[in-house]
């Protein structure tokens, strides 16, 4: 009911005013970043082998996007207010800064998702009868130009906002770090790693999320997985997953070998409050089994029936998004189960069910952009266009 | 005319780009609409705040506001420990209650143990000689069961000890 306090806490330290939405706010928004990367090694890279997920990846991105905002908007109150950052973005607060990020990456997710699927939804436009007609009508902005020049001049666009969406989608999760690495007072956040552990998260998390969306919605349509995709996925996955552990570890390791006086706090918050989470969750469970289990994917992966292969590599990504969850949660929660005094401890902070940033409103906000691509599947299939083979499909798309 | 061009088919482009223009337009009216007219007059901030917070009607009346319809309660508060807590910070601003000194409402009740703790959970950097308990083991040593209002079954919040 009330927080077990231990040592040296201000009166202000006993309260976790970044709740579970602030744990969420980062998770989701790493999910849009990921997402779009692969889509992007496939439209920008031209990752062939990618292909299959080239749309289904970038609708993912858009429709976790939509949903980035929500846990902010119920954890601050008054979501009438959240259009203000999107209007008046200024440089003066870090946070009225993150409105020039969103609303110009939002804009280029929309704008490539466009220029993706117009020949499709030309095409549903003079196909579809009726209010279905009306509403692609609508979304083809009135123009059936279906020519090959028309959509070679789409594909170009396309590369193009690919190619500007990356550094955006690093620069949008970056910035996500960036807020906590840029909160000098407190030594658990305050590192300039901290957006670059953020980033290589985001891409770990959105990769191993689109391993399972991609194999589950080859499951619900009956058509069968793609092993290349979800074999280079893999590969993709273990090469991040690498490179942000290392990085978690190292940031670790400096505070560790440097003994400054935040260690004292750090290494009891690691040991003792974090224990679960930290040690057998970010660092065992989703760190070290994952790295094993991906490490036999990518190297003995040809040895392997489809079936291995893939539950391997799905029993991976399930693990790898734990990872990053507990890695949210540390860092959000963690640095706030000590004192500014670096005397003092809150022992637990259990987010309650029924709360309003509880855990309910946590799994409700996470389901919904599941949904949405459900909805967007129906209103732009985002496989279709592999079954109908060359004349429409003549590279990248 | 040559329509092989590319440049031919780009009228959905052409369209894209007069729809984003639309919006920023939109955007922009609307952040004007939406920026106060009295924004950055003395600071980063609304200028007009400042006369609608010296505006505000006051809520809170001090303690001699309720000493009038009160005089026991008062009485018993001034001889107690919490002599120096104001009346409306653990009971609600007299506004809410009473208005040119006769009743319209009844005060919000907000007897809880969690309005006790803020002041009396046990905290290192709370003054050695404050009054501090951890709530739980508190009330297991006094042989009680804690709840929401576990505190009242032994304390008077007027005049406690």
């Amino acid at each position: 009911m009330f927080p077990e306090l231990t040592g040296y806490l201000f009166p202000n330290d006993v309260h976790i005013a970044w709740s579970l939405m602030i744990v969420m706010y980062p998770y989701v928004t790493g999910l849009v970043a990921g997402a779009f990367i692969v889509s992007s090694l496939y439209h920008v890279f031209g990752r062939e082998e990618l292909k299959p997920l080239g749309r289904f990846a970038l609708a993912a991105s858009f429709c976790f996007l939509l949903v980035a905002m929500l846990p902010l908007l119920n954890h601050l109150g008054h979501p009438e207010r959240g259009i203000n950052i999107i209007v008046t973005p200024n440089f003066n607060s870090a946070m009225a800064g993150f409105g020039f990020l969103f609303t110009s990456y939002f804009i280029i997710v929309l704008l490539e998702l466009w220029f993706v699927f117009r020949a499709d939804i030309v095409r549903y436009a003079t196909t579809s009868r009726g209010a279905a007609r009306r509403f692609y009508a609508i979304l083809s902005l009135g123009v059936y130009d279906g020519s090959a020049e028309a959509v070679a001049l789409d594909k170009r666009i396309t590369r193009v906002l690919a190619a500007i969406g990356i550094p955006m989608a690093c620069l949008l999760h970056g910035y996500v770090g960036f807020l906590f690495g840029a909160l000098k007072a407190n030594p658990w956040w305050s590192t300039p790693l901290m957006p670059v552990i953020f980033l290589f998260s985001a891409v770990v998390s959105g990769i191993a999320m689109l391993i399972l969306l991609y194999q589950l919605a080859m499951k619900l349509k009956g058509t069968t997985t793609d092993r290349e995709a979800v074999a280079s996925l893999a590969r993709w996955l273990w090469l991040f997953m690498i490179m942000s552990l290392t990085l978690e570890v190292l940031e670790i390791m400096t505070l560790g070998y440097e003994r400054a006086e935040e260690w004292e706090v750090i290494s009891h918050l690691l040991t003792h409050q974090l224990s679960i989470s930290f040690i057998s969750i970010q660092m065992v469970l989703g760190g070290l089994i994952p790295f094993i289990l991906l490490m036999l994917v990518v190297v003995m992966g040809r040895f392997m029936h489809d079936r291995i292969h893939n539950t391997l590599a799905s029993v991976s990504s399930l693990l790898l998004l734990l990872q990053v969850l507990a890695m949210r949660w540390n860092v959000v929660i963690g640095g706030q189960m000590f004192s500014k005094s670096m005397r003092g401890f809150r022992e637990t902070y259990v987010p309650g069910l029924f709360e309003k940033e509880g855990v309910l409103a946590a799994v409700a906000i996470f389901t919904l952009p599941f949904v949405l691509l459900l909805i967007f599947e129906r209103v732009l299939p985002t496989f279709d266009h592999l079954r109908r083979g060359p004349p429409d499909d003549d590279g990248l798309d | 005319m040559r329509t092989d061009h590319p440049l031919w088919h780009a009228k959905h482009i052409v369209r894209m780009g007069l729809l984003l223009l639309l919006g920023v337009t939109v955007m922009i009216v609307v952040r004007s609409l939406l920026v106060p007219d009295t924004w950055g007059q003395y600071g980063w901030y609304r200028g007009a705040n400042v006369e609608e917070q010296r505006d505000h009607p006051l809520q809170h009346g001090g303690d001699a506001s309720c000493a009038g319809c009160h005089p026991e309660q008062e009485a018993t508060h001034a001889a107690g420990a919490h002599a120096a807590v104001r009346c409306e910070l653990c009971h609600a601003p007299v506004a809410l209650h009473a208005k040119d000194d006769a009743y319209f409402a009844a005060m919000p009740v907000r007897r809880t143990a969690a309005l006790c703790v803020s002041c009396h959970q046990r905290l290192a950097a709370r003054p050695a000689d404050f009054p501090q308990i951890r709530p739980q083991e508190h009330v297991a040593e006094m042989g009680g069961e804690y709840g929401p209002e576990a505190c009242f079954d032994c304390h008077d919040p007027h005049a406690p000890l």
